[in-house]
């Protein structure tokens, strides 16, 4: 195409963008986006796109064209990740490779990929840990044997070759957990809790372990290949884990939205925090149990989260965590306002994280 | 200690890493394109002063990890006997995950400072 029918083609699809924003039709939105990317206007495409699913969330035309841009960007991924692994070959290439391969929904390739990688970086550490992982995955969806102990394989080589692979000994854990290994479990998790004793999940799976009374010593009269061939007679795992959708459900809906000073007590108590306050937008403070020196601590880590988020060019700054031997400092900040949480030593992060943003949210679209 | 850096960085997620000394002077650095060791150390220093204090003053203890969160991306702070750890790592991964993968090196980090200080 010629610059000036590209040109006149471009004012044309802005005229017909135009009508279809006044007069939304989604068979119409449908093919404007696909006439912007034939031409090779992403950006626009996306930008129609997303009006219409805002319209239309149910339509079929759209959800293909959706499917074609993202089957597009996975190409682009795929070829640009093989690029890399034939000019800079290497563990996270590879990765990099093997990842976008599966999303593709290609498995066998993203495999393939993997096993490559393995085989060229034996000893890699991460490698064997990704590796691992999607055996894992395929493990949970296939109940077979074959991709269980693979999956335990490679988690073991990995730590074999990094003994502090502390993502593969939890991974390791958690299959041992679900095909009913308590003991085998137990060993891992006791590993894994010695160098990261504030894992949240490490230390939920210890604690069930021990409310079985699974010990490590037990390990030693498992027999694993009976436990592997049990889950894939009976295509279900021998145990759930202990955190997950449940830790959700426990969370639960909030109670009624009082005001902003009740909202503080009401997270204080959920997250058993011994003080919380939250900061709107405009400098007001509500607080509960609150004490001078966590104002004026807040006062002092908000702006310097600023600078290092956005001196990183990471963007505004939206949690802060300050871990003590003692006690966590949480911090939930968006558009100027925040809450602050001090939690005890062990507290459950992730589900005072979630209430607090979630109180985060629902005040400022209060204010 | 590069040689942990860069093994670091090798891990999904992890964009780069830094170590510095707690007066501000960087020690070993595997940036991403973008990141001047110095101004993330700059950065770092005046973070991590700020959380020790926070620890400090609320009665925390001495602070063992910060970990700041943005629209974009990560930054961990490890204080290791001496030294700073600081990840970038991506938004948007698994924390907890992405702990496991920056606390073996780290604990790597921690033995070769020690062998230093010895010799």
């Amino acid at each position: 195409m010629g610059f000036l029918s590209f040109s006149k083609e471009k004012l044309r699809l802005a005229r017909l963008n135009r009508q279809l924003r006044s007069e939304p039709r989604p068979h119409g939105l449908a093919e404007l986006a696909r006439c912007y990317l034939a031409l090779g206007d992403a950006g626009s495409a996306e930008d129609v796109l997303r009006f219409g699913e805002k319209l239309f969330k149910d339509s079929e035309e759209l959800a293909k064209v959706r499917q074609q841009i993202r089957g597009d960007e996975l190409e682009r991924a795929i070829a640009d990740a093989r690029e890399a692994v034939k000019t800079n070959p290497s563990g996270l290439t590879y990765l990099t490779l093997a990842e976008a391969l599966r999303e593709a929904g290609r498995g066998d390739q993203c495999l393939a990929t993997l096993r490559e990688a393995a085989e060229r970086f034996a000893g890699d550490s991460a490698v064997l840990t990704q590796l691992g992982e999607l055996r894992y995955r395929r493990f949970l969806e296939s109940f077979a044997v074959t991709d269980g102990r693979a999956a335990q394989a490679l988690f073991e080589q990995s730590v074999a070759a990094e003994p502090i692979a502390l993502r593969a000994r939890f991974r390791l854990a958690e299959l041992f957990w679900r095909v009913g290994a308590f003991g085998h479990a137990a060993a891992c998790i006791a590993e894994l809790m010695k160098h990261e004793p504030s894992h949240e999940r490490g230390a939920l799976l210890r604690d069930a372990l021990a409310a079985r009374g699974a010990t490590a010593a037990q390990a030693a009269e498992e027999d694993l290949f009976s436990l592997y061939s049990s889950v894939e007679e009976c295509t279900a795992l021998a145990a759930a884990l202990p955190y997950g959708p449940a830790e959700d459900d426990a969370n639960g809906p909030s109670s009624l939205l009082g005001d902003a000073k009740t909202e503080v007590e009401r997270i204080a108590a959920e997250t058993h925090a011994r003080e919380a306050m939250y900061v709107d937008a405009q400098g007001t403070v509500f607080a509960s149990g609150c004490s001078s020196q966590l104002l004026e601590t807040v006062n002092g880590l908000a702006p310097v989260s600023q600078r290092a988020a956005r001196g990183m060019e990471l963007g505004a700054p939206s949690r802060l965590v300050v871990e003590g031997r003692d006690g966590t400092l949480l911090m939930e900040m968006k558009k100027g306002a925040l809450i602050a949480l001090l939690l005890p030593r062990k507290a459950p992060m992730d589900g005072a994280a979630v209430s607090a943003r979630d109180a985060l949210e629902r005040l400022g679209s209060r204010s | 200690m590069l040689d942990v850096l860069k093994e670091l960085k090798e891990r999904v997620g992890i964009r780069g890493a830094l170590v510095m000394s707690d007066d501000g002077v960087v020690v070993a650095s595997d940036l991403c394109d973008g990141l001047q060791p110095d101004s993330v150390a700059a950065l770092a220093s005046a973070a991590i002063v700020q959380a020790a204090r926070a620890t400090s003053r609320l009665g925390l203890g001495p602070a063992e990890r910060v970990t700041l969160s943005a629209r974009f991306g990560r930054l961990v702070f490890i204080p290791l006997e001496g030294l700073l750890l600081v990840a970038v790592t991506e938004p948007g991964l698994a924390l907890d995950l992405t702990m496991l993968e920056i606390a073996g090196p780290a604990l790597r980090i921690r033995e070769l400072a020690r062998l230093d200080s010895r010799s």
